[in-house]
């Protein structure tokens, strides 16, 4: 056996420390119990640093739910159960800004030069997922809020506080009105305009060549349905009550199912590729992300909730409290996929 | 026009740093990053195996970078001499381009931009060597145009008895030499790779 050890006089970064034990961790963990005195070129370089860290999670978090928001709210317009669905499509319509704005602070956090963020919007690069999902968001905003405009001045009329600000109020109804009247071309476009959202989540980090882990096409629909998943149970949370219920219960388990077997097919193409994506998908599975991996995004994410939506739509009853756990950890489990996939992917070359 | 490049003589390389050092003076590279650095590598358990050889950690210019066409806002671009740069000024600090470079050559600067080795090209404009291949006392660096076959570099890379360069499987196409190297790469890596064949460009 070759024995390599490397010295380099300075670390290229502060937080090198935490990071290179990880990933010795990851290597004793591929290694299969064997740690060889080993310290990779990827170790004294900067490809070990939490480069993107909470913030980019977040972001790509907030993004899908925003965008699985938007997808069952458009499809509930052009299905024809607007007006059935109507409390749960209100919210569902209501939350995509302020999830899309959260989202955009969040990315504005991320940047290192916070002052001239403005770049990402006199530049359209189609070869960078970063520039176009910065557009995206823009457009999503734009078009999220006209479809907002009617709910927020309905719910306005119900609440019957005097109008403080006429003119502002005006210029919302007469928006309002346009928007309501074209509702039906705004649906379509907002589904469109949510699925590339849902699936740019997952392409922004799919298409860095340089990281095995994220390096897979299966990780845009992978959070897509994430998303969506994610935008159901939230609404079962919000909402739980009403002729959407029971559809809805049947959407989650299909799409547990729909994201287990796409985390199979991602896992899979990793460990069928060379011997790179092989070592991130070992660490995922049996390495330093396996617990984490193992209990919040396949368990709490996926497994137990599918258990628990199998068991409602078989027996057609689902005590309050066990629904609720059961949404939380769906929702849970989809953060926890951001985490540990944005953190996975940056450890080892 | 030229096409620059570089390579390192690892047969004459001693892992003194003076090229890290004088890099660092040169660009005013922050504490505890570096734009270029020399990473020590022993390979080998008995006297019969055992080897030093030196890693040669900076940007390597690739002719196919794949940090260029992630940067949302074009700072990161190629000049038409082959230099991969960073344009401070549209510069948004994303650091999409960190996780893309395949190699780990990109830092993030504490003033919120990315840097990197740029080959020193304010020096190349003044019709200087970049400060790493001035500095170096056993003359391993080398810097050229590799379009040119009269320059040190072509000379260099045309007498070698092995030439190398890092991840050719990537199809970066780097144009930084590693030169006459006892120990292949992905070997020093720890990497049980086989060595690959080195995908020359200009020889
Ligand atoms: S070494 Fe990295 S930073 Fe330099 S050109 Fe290649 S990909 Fe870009
Ligand atoms: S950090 Fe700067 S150079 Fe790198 S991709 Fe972002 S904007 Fe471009």
């Amino acid at each position: 056996m070759t024995v390599v050890t490397a010295t380099v006089p300075s670390s290229g970064c502060r937080r090198r420390g935490a990071a290179a034990s990880a990933s010795a961790a990851v290597m004793a963990a591929v290694g299969g119990g064997v740690a060889p005195a080993v310290e990779r070129h990827g170790d004294v370089l900067n490809t070990h640093l939490d480069l993107w860290g909470w913030e980019v999670a977040a972001y790509l978090f907030l993004g899908g739910l925003a965008a699985g928001l938007l997808i069952v709210a458009s499809w509930a317009v052009l299905a024809g159960r607007r007006r059935e669905y109507l409390p749960a499509v209100r919210v569902a319509t209501l939350l995509v800004p302020p999830l899309i704005g959260a989202g955009l602070v969040l990315l504005w956090l991320d940047l290192g030069s916070k002052l001239t963020p403005f770049w990402l919007y006199v530049t359209l690069r189609p070869t960078s997922p970063m520039s176009w999902g910065a557009w995206i968001l823009l457009a999503v905003l734009l078009t999220s809020s006209l479809a907002a405009i009617p709910a927020l001045l309905a719910m306005r009329a119900r609440a019957s506080v005097p109008c403080r600000l006429p003119r502002l109020h005006r210029v919302l109804e007469h928006v309002g009105r346009w928007a309501a009247r074209h509702g039906r071309w705004l649906a379509w476009i907002n589904l469109w305009l949510g699925v590339g959202l849902g699936l740019y989540t997952g392409i922004l980090l799919g298409t860095m060549v340089a990281r095995p882990a994220w390096n897979s096409p299966m990780l845009g629909p992978l959070f897509l349905a994430s998303g969506l998943s994610g935008a159901v149970a939230l609404l079962l949370l919000l909402r739980p009550r009403g002729p959407w219920a029971p559809v809805f219960v049947r959407a989650e388990v299909g799409l547990h199912a729909t994201k287990l077997a796409l985390l199979g097919l991602y896992l899979t193409g990793l460990a069928t590729s060379g011997a790179a994506p092989q070592a991130a998908a070992a660490a995922l599975v049996r390495g330093v992300w396996a617990p984490a991996f193992w209990t919040l995004v396949v368990g709490a994410g996926m497994a137990v909730p599918l258990a628990v939506g199998l068991r409602e739509v078989t027996v057609h009853r689902c005590p309050r409290r066990l629904a609720v756990a059961s949404c939380t950890l769906a929702l849970a489990g989809g953060l926890a996929l951001r985490v540990v996939l944005v953190y996975a992917g940056q450890h080892g070359l | 026009m030229p096409r620059y490049g570089m390579a390192v003589d690892l047969d004459r390389c001693i892992g003194c740093q003076a090229c890290a050092v004088a890099c660092a003076v040169e660009n005013q590279v922050p504490e505890g990053f570096f734009r270029r650095r020399v990473g020590e590598v022993t390979t080998g358990d008995d006297p019969a195996t055992l080897r030093l050889t030196f890693l040669h950690l900076q940007c390597y210019h690739c002719e196919r970078p794949p940090c260029v066409p992630v940067c949302p806002t074009g700072a990161t671009y190629v000049t038409r001499d082959g230099l991969c740069l960073v344009n401070y000024d549209i510069c948004i600090g994303c650091r999409a381009c960190v996780t893309a470079c395949p190699y780990g050559m990109r830092y993030p600067h504490p003033r919120g931009v990315v840097d990197k080795c740029s080959l020193c090209d304010h020096r190349i404009a003044a019709g200087r060597l970049p400060a790493c291949v001035e500095a170096c006392p056993t003359r391993a660096l080398v810097f050229g145009d590799l379009d040119d076959p009269a320059s040190p570099l072509r000379q260099a890379i045309a007498a070698a008895a092995r030439v190398e360069v890092d991840r050719p499987e990537l199809g970066t196409r780097p144009k930084f030499f590693l030169l006459n190297g006892r120990v292949s790469l992905p070997e020093a890596r720890g990497e049980g790779m086989p060595a690959q064949a080195a995908e020359v460009t200009g020889r």
